[in-house]
This record gives C-alpha cells, structure tokens and sequence, in this order.
C-alpha cells in the first residue's frame, strides 16, 4: 500500500530533473540513481544510510565525476542511454509482470556493476555487494514520499489539495497557481495553473478542478459518454486520468484549452461579465451557441415530459428525515419508493414515519453526517428526482458509497421540502406575507405575481413538448471561460447527460441575473422590483432595457440574446411557457445558494414568480390560444408506485 | 591479421553503454603496410569512433593502433582537451590495456576484453 503512490514514473521524472539540471538531458544510470537517492523515506536512502553513507555526499560525488554540459541540445525530449535501457529492462525482469519497484531499480544498477555510479560507488571504498544484499533483505517498513513538486502562488490550498496537485502535475519541476476562479456552490476548487518542465520550459496554463473525489470520478465518466469527440477542438478538453488517490477523499481533473491561449490568462464569465461592454457579453453568448450548437443543443430530439422529471431534482429534498434505528414500523404512515407522486405533493407531514425502499445513495457527508438518496444513480435528471436526505445513520466513507441502492430505511420525517423552501424565502426578510397566494406588486408596471411556494406542484405535474439533447447541465456563468481573444470554452462536466435543451439556457439566464444584475440594482427589495419590472418588459417583448442607459438595463440587453437561442430550441414556436417554467424552477435553485448576498436571493425569488406568471399567460404580443397544459401526465401513471 | 577486431564501449554520456563493433573486414580503420590497425576517434562523422555529441572532443582526436602483435597503443592526435588513460594523460603514444578506461574529451570509453563475452543488448 505505501509503495502505491511511488513508482518507477516518479523516479523517472526526478531523473528527468537531474539531468536537466546538469544539462545532460538524456537519462543514463546516474540520473536514475540520484532519483533514488531522493526518494524519502525511501529503500535507497535507507540502505545508504544503514551502511553509514550520506545519500547527499553521494549525489555530490556522482555529479562532479560526471560534470555539467553546457545549456545546448542535441535532440528533443530525454532519451536513454542503452546502459540505462538495460538497467530498466533488468529491473522489469526483477519484477515480473508487476510494474518495477525502487527496490528493483537498485538492485539492478548494482548488478549492471558497469556504470558511472558503479564506478563511483567503489572509488568512495563502497562495498556493492553489501549494499545489494542489505537492499535485497530490507524487511523494515518504509515510507516512500512521493517527490514533492513546489507549489507557488498566493492561492491557500489545504494539505490534502496540495497533494493531489503534486501528484497531478508529478511530471514536472514546478506548478504556479496563478489565480483561482471565483468559487461554485458545490465546494470545489478551480484553479488556473501553469505548469513548469524540469528544463524551465513554461507549459500552456491548465484549469485545475479539486473536488471530492466521487464528484471528480463522475465527471470524468460523463465527459467521456457525452462530451469526447462530439465538441469542437477549442473545447476546454479533459486530459489525463482523475487523480485519486486511494487514500484521499480529495481528487483533481484537468482542463486542457486546444484553442489558443497566450500569455494573458482566461477569465469566467462571471469576473468578464463585472468589467466588459454587455454587448461583448452578448456575442459571446451567441458564440457559443454557435460553436457548441449543432454538437449539443440543436439536437433536436422531440421530447415530451412531464416538468419534474426534468426539475425536480433541482429544488431542496422532498423530505428531510431523522433515521429510526430500531426500526420500528408500528406508526410508519408512508412506504415510499423513488419517483413516486408523494415528492411531488405535500401529502407526507412532518413528524411521521416513512419507510424508504430501493433509494440509491447519491452523496456522503460523513462530517455532517448526512446520506444524500434519490432515485438512481445514472446521471439523467430523473434518477435525482425524489430527493431525500437521511440524518442520524451514523454513516462513515465505509458503509454506503455513491450510487449503491439502500434497502430499507425507516425515519421520521423533520422537514418537508415546503419548510426547507419556506425558510429559504424567510431568510429574505420579505416585506409581505408569505400565507399569501399572491405577492403583492411594489412596482407600478408589474401586477401582483404568483407566490412561488404555492405552485411548485403544480408546475412539477405540468406536461411539455420540447427537445432533447445533449446539455451541459451546469451552465452558469463560472463554467464558461473566456481567453485573451474572447474565446470561450465549457469547463465542468459532472451534470453533463442528456436533458431537456432549455434547462442550460433558463440557468444561464438565472445565473446572469443571480450574480452579475443582482449586483448592479439598487439595495433592497424596491431595486429587486425594478429589476424584475424590466424583466417583465422583456417577457413582453418591450424594448424598455434599450431606450434605459443605466447599468441594469444596460446589462439586461444580454437577456433577448439569450432569449434568441432559446427562440431556436422551444419544442412549439412560440410556446414560450416550457422556457419559464424551467426559468422559475432554476431560480428557486438560485435562491438557495448562500454564496450571494440577500438582494440576489431576492432577486432570485421574484425571478421565479414572475416567470410562473408569465407561464401561465401567452405573452400579449402572440395572440396564441391560452396556454392551458395542466395536465395528468398519462406517461407516468405507471412510476406512481406509493401509496 | 587481416581479419582483425575490436569492440569499444562508450563508458559516459548520453550513448552511455553503446558497443561499437569494429572490423578490418569490414573497412574499418586503416591498415598500414606494416600490418598496423589504425583508428581515429573525433567528433566528425566520418571518424571509425565519431563522438559527435561531446563538444570536448576535438574533430579528429585521438587514434587507438593495434600492432601486429596484438598490443594497443592510444595516441593523442593534437586534441584540445587531451585524452586520458585513467587519470593519466596521454602525452605520447602508450600502451592500452584491454579493459582499461580511457577518455577522450569527456567520453569515457573501453576496448572490451574478449570479443565473446560482450553485453548484448538486443
């Protein structure tokens, strides 16, 4: 198990650092043999020093024999040298059909006995022989360090982040951290890092993700099934395996750009839009609908479906339950199986036992001790659909892993999906009452709009006719980067599957007002409602935001852009309720995240009324039949599975 | 002695471990009218032992001679950083032993002791 995070790639790329340094840049004996002297906690070193040898007055008198070149090269890369090729063969064959191990390497330089450190070795009066039988025979535990690579910058990364970067970049003399992405939600770190060769040669900049490792593991997964080879070549493009090391609950990806990316370093969209022209934000937008469109959203794949098995997942948990260990079933009130209607009503009330059957486990918060479950664990919507979230177990990283299906659980319900949102718009401070099924309007061109916490079911049980295709899933404006150039690229894949079309552009549209138009309003909830009456005028297909020159108005010209996209992927022309729909739904997700400040929460909100209004009226300027689509969704009698 | 050889193992460097197999067979080196087996070692291409990649070596810098009576004498051939028996230089022709390492420019190297007990790589 120690030996698992150092092997013969490590010793191979500190000899790649040796001979660098000496100019040599090609890899001979000696260069191996330095590698092995730096391992620490090593079998070299231990050897060396059992024999009373300093591995450090070694490396010192292999280097001034052999000497340094001058800075000039003879070739690419770092070839071997047919001494070094037989060392390495001879340790394969110590080996068998296990990769090599240090001890392996050693023993196969002593026996080579022909070398430079051969030479070396014996014209310090070091025994060879004694040095090989010690190797050989060593039975002390060890505790081989990985080399470590330097780690520069002002980013604060804990150890365990540290590490799994170390071992990302292992190849190389050093890593910048040049700056790091202005956060997500989901506790994940991105960062952007420049990676430096053992010969000083400045590799293209990498955007680093640290993350759980379950998340890291699923990303990489999704990339491969949708977004490999179906992009364009500028696609921020996942390189490498996901660095996971077995004991580490801490695992790392790379996005690599194919596009060009000079000097000057990409930023998110977010800190692009804070400081560049909304127009500029706009193209871009439209750019990348172009670019990834026919690849992605322009599918085209007719989809009809019932809201919720595209959107549920993206409120709070249906349930949140204390787990009843004894497992009494004397008073359990609810079997509950996953995709029932029962999470998409408000049958089931707090203080109540409900069994749980055939969940899947979707997260571990070991620290919180809390179980995430939902329906399944593939990666399409639906499988997160019937949320719950499961206290008390006592679970550790031991006894349940992501995406394995619980048996029976039985719990006592402490909140329902109704208190988690009720709480949520509390912590808004509204200025009206919540009981209330209309939130009255403070704003002279706006009317009262639907109470969001009223309607959730309703709007989970309606029906749609859109497309499907491959999306994003997480679209905000912290995954889009932009270059030098005003490229832009796709970075995080873990949500990416296929799904409703307009879900990446309803959240792209909450995200902009939730983190850049949220902060240019004035404070409090009146420049909330001056923000959400210019959003109606664009509902309306009013040109307000045009004529106005302020900052909101100025920053929401970028919303028709969007609304063109999405122009091109509603399933019925013009049938524009299946994009407010999923608008209101994404904003209550919104609403949710603590990282902004209270006016975007509030923003958010009446983000979310105004679009379940607009949903429910075509707009003036159609003149379509009303819109009238509440219906059974007949498709899904079938998964009504409860009761 | 027509039919005379010797292999040579760069001992250093980057070609670290390479045998060079020589022949008078096979036109290697030059054969002087009294059976003398003479060969240049340099950085030039065209040199029996040519070190193109050690910017000590001079372009032609030293000959190793094999007499007619199987001795070995390395000369020095007016190199600029000088050529070494061991850590001996070589100011006028000397004697070579078979096994012993020498060093031109930077490179170590060693005419291997018996034909049939060479390491063999491939």
């Amino acid at each position: 198990m120690t030996v698992e995070t150092i092997g013969l790639q490590d010793i191979q790329t500190l000899a790649r650092q040796e001979t660098a340094k000496l100019h040599h840049f090609y890899i001979g004996v000696e260069h191996l043999f330095i590698a092995l002297t730096q391992l620490k906690g090593g079998l070299t070193v231990a050897v060396l020093e059992y024999h009373g040898l300093s591995p450090r007055f070694i490396r010192y008198s292999i280097r001034e024999s052999v000497g340094r070149y001058e800075d000039r090269r003879y070739w690419p890369g770092f070839p071997e040298t047919p001494r070094a090729v037989k060392v390495l063969n001879m340790a394969q064959h110590y080996a068998g059909t296990q990769s090599p191990s240090e001890r392996d390497l050693l023993l196969a330089i002593l026996d080579e006995s022909d070398s430079v450190v051969s030479r070396v070795l014996h014209e310090m009066g070091v025994n060879a022989a004694e040095l090989r039988r010690t190797a050989a025979n060593w039975a002390e535990p060890l505790r081989p360090q990985p080399p470590e690579v330097p780690i520069h910058g002002d980013v604060v990364l804990d150890d365990e982040q540290q590490r799994v970067l170390q071992l990302m970049f292992r190849d190389y003399a050093e890593v910048h951290v040049v700056r790091e992405f202005a956060g997500g939600y989901s506790g994940a770190r991105v960062l952007l890092a420049r990676p430096v060769r053992v010969d000083g040669h400045k590799d293209a900049p990498v955007v680093v993700k640290l993350a759980d490792r379950y998340s890291v593991l699923y990303e990489r997964r999704r990339y491969d099934l949708h977004v490999k080879g179906t992009l364009p070549t500028t696609t921020a493009r996942l390189v490498d395996a996901p660095v996971v090391p077995d004991e580490s609950a801490v695992g790392g990806l790379k996005y690599t750009f194919v596009g060009r990316l000079d000097d000057t370093d990409p930023v998110n969209l977010r800190e692009f839009a804070s400081r560049a022209d909304p127009q500029k934000l706009s193209d871009l937008i439209r750019g990348l609908f172009e670019m990834f469109g026919p690849a992605w959203w322009l599918q085209r794949k007719p989809y009809r479906f019932g809201i919720w098995r595209e959107y549920e997942h993206v409120l709070p948990p249906a349930l949140v339950i204390e787990a009843l260990l004894d497992g009494t079933e004397a008073t359990v009130s609810h079997r509950l199986q996953p995709l029932g209607v029962w999470s998409r009503t408000s049958r089931v009330m707090p203080g109540e036992v409900v069994v749980l059957d055939g969940f899947a486990v979707q997260k571990v918060n070991t620290e919180h001790d809390v179980l995430h479950l939902a329906a399944g664990a593939q990666p399409e919507a639906i499988n997160r659909a019937s949320k719950v979230e499961v206290r008390g177990l006592g679970v550790s990283e031991k006894t349940y892993f992501r995406g394995e299906t619980v048996g029976r659980l039985v719990g006592r319900v402490v909140r329902t999906r109704d208190d988690l949102l009720m709480r949520a718009v509390q912590d808004l401070e509204p200025n009206f009452d919540l009981r209330l099924q209309q939130i009255p309007s403070e704003h002279d061109t706006v009317g009262d709009l639907p109470n969001p916490l009223f309607r959730i079911t309703e709007l989970l049980d309606r029906q749609a006719s859109g497309y499907l295709s491959t999306i994003h899933g997480d679209l905000h404006l912290g995954n889009i980067l932009v270059g030098p150039r005003g490229d832009a690229w796709l970075i995080d894949f873990g949500w990416t599957r296929e799904g409703h079309t307009l879900f990446d552009w309803a959240l792209l549209e909450a995200s902009l007002l939730f983190e850049v138009v949220a902060h240019l309003a004035p404070p409090g909830w009146e420049g909330v409602w001056g923000t959400v009456a210019l959003l109606d005028s664009i509902n309306r297909g009013e040109d307000r935001v045009l004529r106005e020159r302020h900052q909101v108005a100025r920053m929401l010209t970028i919303i028709p852009t969007i609304r063109d996209v999405v122009r091109e992927c509603l399933g019925v022309p013009e049938r524009w309720d299946e994009y407010y729909i999923a608008l209101a739904l994404l904003s209550l997700r919104l609403m949710s995240w603590q990282s902004e400040g209270v006016d975007a929460r509030r923003l958010a909100f009446l983000v979310s009324a105004l679009s379940i209004a607009a949903a429910q009226s075509p707009p003036q300027t159609g003149g379509d039949k009303p819109w009238t689509d509440v219906t059974t969704d007949l498709d899904q009698t079938e998964l009504r599975v409860d009761d | 002695m027509t039919d005379a050889e010797l292999v040579i193992m760069i001992m250093s460097g980057p070609d670290d471990g390479r045998e060079i197999h020589l022949s008078q067979q096979h036109g290697d080196g030059y054969v002087s009218v009294d059976g003398t087996w003479s060969l240049v070692f340099g950085r030039r291409e065209e040199c029996d032992v040519s070190i193109p990649f050690d910017t000590q070596v001079s372009r032609q810098h030293a000959m190793l001679r094999l007499m007619p009576d199987g001795e070995l004498w390395l000369v020095d051939a007016g190199s600029l950083n000088g050529t070494f028996i061991d850590k001996r230089r070589v100011e006028k022709p000397t004697l070579l032993e078979r096994g012993e390492l020498f060093r031109v420019g930077r490179t170590w190297l060693r005419v291997q002791l018996d034909p049939d007990e060479f390491m063999t790589d491939e």
